[in-house]
């Protein structure tokens, strides 16, 4: 007995290598990550010329990696320890305070916000319809004071300056300092989500019906629903499994509404519905509104006072449309990382009164798509 | 293969563990031979064959001198033998490096590039081949009958792609007879956990503040440059010393005792005690194969600074098939020549902490040479940590605080003493094997999370 315990260090190693092989090996396979949203990898190709292309040896990379047992666990105990040594500020996702998980800033691509700024401003121009810009901003900006002691530089202000500098055509609606003050009220940002919350994007919807003279909304909004559990995509890419989780809420005016999704590859969908309940089952409940991601979403509306708007945007709109639906009798969301038609051919298909770019702030730093519209 | 990824740790190593294990000691060599191949060829599916080539060429060699009848016989087989090794390393290794310099001589510019992927382990595998050779030349060790052993010292796979440089004459004796005990096995775990923490958990992290801040270091300001030029210089001891510890850790598991390839170089106060700490495998090989047969220090002034200029050079270059080796080989040959001429008795009255700061700065700037991917590459970033440049204070530096802390910590004989004053208490096994499980869980959680990539724009 004595012996075995000198011994201890080899036995620990041991017994670890034995179950984690055997886990491996013989254990249940998962085909896919809700975390990461991806199909994970399975058994690699065996055969001799995968073998001297070294594309078994990649396979088998994947493979381990992908069905190592605890997987999830190990990604939290990493990030644990990241943060138990200080590293925090260094990482891609801060862990704030009082629960907040909060993107780093991107990198201020000058270049990339001011082509897409212009692409949208020409296309706009283009249109000859009235146009609106809202930038959302980030987390990080908006919630300054959840952010980690150590944190990088938030470009909101400079990108909504170099957009008051460049655009001609658009109307910048400035929404920083109403998303402000509307944190002092109530939750504006979810704390493991990049978007705005139900709260947050009716105090945007506000905001853009002031700006173009459109109806108010309610004070007061009898019928809303309140879900647990939602655990958004910035803490699914943190690893920071133990905090706790978001509440999703579904603002319902009651309005009759069609909706038609439409995936850009030739599925489309019709509902009755501004929300996706099956979502909720999900841990990310975020594509609750509209049901996430799609190239092109129409929703109709027949009893509302406004016209119809044409929404060229990223994912923030998922739940702005959701309260946008209620003042316009169309709203058409074209999602540019998706649609692959030219936005001209669809205008004509679908005439609007006004236009509206609604982008996130990072977004506009990364993202090309825009190139789609020229 | 790396030590340091999931297939090895939880496929390859128990397989091997488990089965050289349990088969008789006379099958064993073969069996690890087999093991060696595998692993090899898994990173390198074709170039395994120039090292079972070279295994060849050296084995018969060693059986050609040992029945030579006389010494120019011998000679004439050593010197064959040791230019087919050295010619394979100057094809696979720099042969891309010297066309592409020759190109530059506008009458050469016609010449094909070079373009051949280095195999992995050539520069390690050649140079324990040649200590072979030289050594049964010597009549320091017997040229091996026995085919499958000799192969197997070759391509043994805990050293084979970085390390140490083991030498014939060490492990001869060990390849037909090891005696395997837990005592042993235990003492390999603590080696080849620590090592694996060295690498992954100070190296791998170490390497991103490096990347950040060479990757613009004008961007980066003064401040941050030497900061990554600091955490390089933890990169790469924590990269090779861990790297060695888990060789050596390996080795034991298998019954093989493999020599110590560092021993704390960063503690030193001097650089030629710091040279005496670094890669001691490479240094020796290179004092006793190269410096000693030119006479070594046994000649004149002069001679002796040649010869000290010449291993430099070599030892540069052994490094890396890239000018900036070479240089970086002869600073560090110029630096010891004038400690050893000049500087030496000087230095030796400064206090000691003044020593130790005079060889840091010498060391981080030498690393500046050997991380950057050419000469100007280097000297743009020196200019950087030289010239006070603000930068733009986009890298964050105080999260790297607590990493540099334990670095340093780590770097130093501190955690062994420490270690060595309470070994025989009664709790140490217990801790050991809780600092095990803590090592193994945050190693295996961040090699799994540099495969953790959310895909959160994926469409349903």
């Amino acid at each position: 007995m004595k012996k075995c315990y000198a011994v201890l260090p080899m036995a620990v190693f041991l017994v670890f290598l034995a179950v984690m092989t055997a886990l491996l090996l013989f254990g249940p396979k998962r085909d896919f990550s809700e975390n990461e949203k991806r199909v994970l990898a399975g058994t690699p190709d065996l055969s001799a010329s995968a073998i001297l292309q070294g594309e078994t040896q990649k396979e088998l990379e994947s493979f381990t990696s992908d069905q190592v047992p605890g997987r999830d666990f190990f990604v939290g105990v990493h990030a644990y320890w990241s943060l138990a040594t200080g590293r925090n500020g260094s990482e891609d996702i801060y862990h704030g305070k009082d629960g907040y998980l909060i993107n780093a800033p991107k990198a201020y691509d000058e270049t990339r916000l001011t082509d897409n700024l212009t692409r949208f401003d020409d296309f706009a121009a283009q249109t000859g319809l009235p146009a609106d810009l809202i930038m959302v901003p980030t987390t990080g900006y908006l919630m300054a004071d959840k952010l980690p002691a150590v944190h990088g530089a938030y470009h909101d202000d400079a990108v909504y300056q170099k957009a008051a500098e460049t655009v001609k055509t658009l109307n910048l609606i400035d929404v920083r300092d109403t998303l402000k003050a509307a944190a002092g009220e109530g939750q504006v940002c979810y704390r493991t989500d990049h978007h705005l919350t139900s709260f947050g994007n009716y105090q945007l919807a506000r905001a853009y019906q002031a700006a173009v003279g459109g109806e108010d909304f309610r004070q007061d909004y009898d019928d809303i629903s309140v879900y647990d559990g939602f655990y958004g995509t910035t803490w699914s890419g943190s690893g920071y499994w133990l905090t706790r989780p978001d509440t999703v809420e579904l603002w319902d005016s009651g309005a009759q509404v069609t909706v038609t999704l439409d995936d850009g590859a030739g599925q489309v969908k019709t509902a009755h519905s501004l929300f996706f309940p099956d979502h909720l089952e999900d841990l990310d409940k975020y594509p609750v509104f509209l049901d996430g991601n799609h190239a092109l979403v129409t929703i109709e509306n027949p009893g509302a006072p406004g016209g119809s708007v044409l929404v060229i945007r990223d994912s923030y709109a998922h739940c702005f449309a959701t309260f946008l639906a209620e003042k316009y009798q169309k709203v058409t969301l074209v999602d540019l990382r998706y649609f692959r038609t030219p936005v001209s051919d669809l205008l004509a298909e679908h005439p609007a009164d006004r236009l509206l770019v609604l982008y996130g702030v990072d977004n506009l730093l990364t993202d090309n798509n825009s190139a789609w519209l020229s | 293969m790396v030590f340091s990824s999931l297939p090895f740790l939880f496929l390859f190593l128990p397989a091997v563990l488990l089965v050289s294990h349990i088969l008789p000691f006379r099958f064993r060599n073969g069996f690890l031979l087999l093991a060696n191949l595998v692993f090899y060829a898994y990173g390198e599916p074709v170039y395994v064959l120039i090292m079972i080539g070279s295994i060849l060429v050296n084995y018969f060699c060693a059986r050609l001198m040992d029945r030579a009848g006389t010494q120019g016989r011998r000679r004439a087989v050593l010197v064959v033998g040791i230019v087919l090794n050295l010619a394979a390393l100057g094809v696979f290794k720099y042969a891309g490096l010297f066309v592409g310099t020759l190109k530059h001589i506008p009458a050469l510019s016609g010449l094909p590039a070079v373009d051949i992927a280095l195999p992995i382990g050539i520069s390690f595998y050649t140079f324990q081949a040649v200590s072979y050779l030289i050594d049964v030349y010597w009549r320091d060790c017997p040229a091996s009958d026995k085919f499958i052993s000799f192969a197997c010292y070759i391509s043994l796979f805990p050293q084979l792609i970085a390390g140490p440089i083991v030498r014939y004459k060490d492990v001869n004796e060990q390849l037909s007879h090891r005696v395997e005990t837990p005592t042993l096995f235990n003492s390999g775990v603590r080696l080849f956990v620590v090592g694996l923490a060295k690498k992954v958990l100070l190296a791998n992290q170490f390497g991103q503040l490096w990347d950040l801040t060479s990757a613009d270091p004008v961007a980066a300001g003064a401040l941050a440059a030497w900061c990554g030029a600091i955490a390089y210089t933890f990169q790469i001891y924590f990269d090779f010393s861990g790297y060695s510890d888990m060789a050596r850790g390996l080795g034991r598991m298998l019954g093989f005792e493999f020599c110590i390839n560092f021993n704390y170089p960063y503690i030193s106060k001097s650089v030629t005690e710091f040279w005496r700490r670094w890669h001691i495998s490479l240094s020796s090989w290179f004092r006793d194969y190269v410096y000693i047969p030119l006479g070594g220090n046994r000649c004149s002034k002069g001679r002796n600074c040649f010869n000290i200029l010449v291993v430099w050079a070599l030892t540069g270059f052994w490094h890396g098939a890239g000018w900036n080796f070479l240089f970086w080989g002869f600073y560090y040959g110029v630096l010891l020549l004038l400690e050893k001429l000049v500087l030496g008795r000087f230095i030796r009255r400064w206090p000691k902490a003044l020593q130790w700061l005079y060889t840091m700065v010498i060391v981080v700037i030498g690393w500046v040479f050997f991380a950057s991917p050419d000469l100007s590459a280097a000297l743009a970033y020196l200019r950087v940590m030289f010239s006070g440049t603000p930068g733009t204070g986009a890298i964050p530096l105080v999260p790297w605080l607590g990493l540099a802390l334990m670095g340093a910590l780590a770097a130093g004989p501190w955690g062994k003493g420490l270690w060595e004053k309470y070994a025989h208490r009664k709790w140490m096994p217990l801790a050991e094997g809780l600092l095990c499980l803590a090592a193994l869980l945050l190693c295996v959680g961040s090699l799994v999370s540099d495969s953790y990539n959310p895909f959160l724009y994926f469409r349903f």
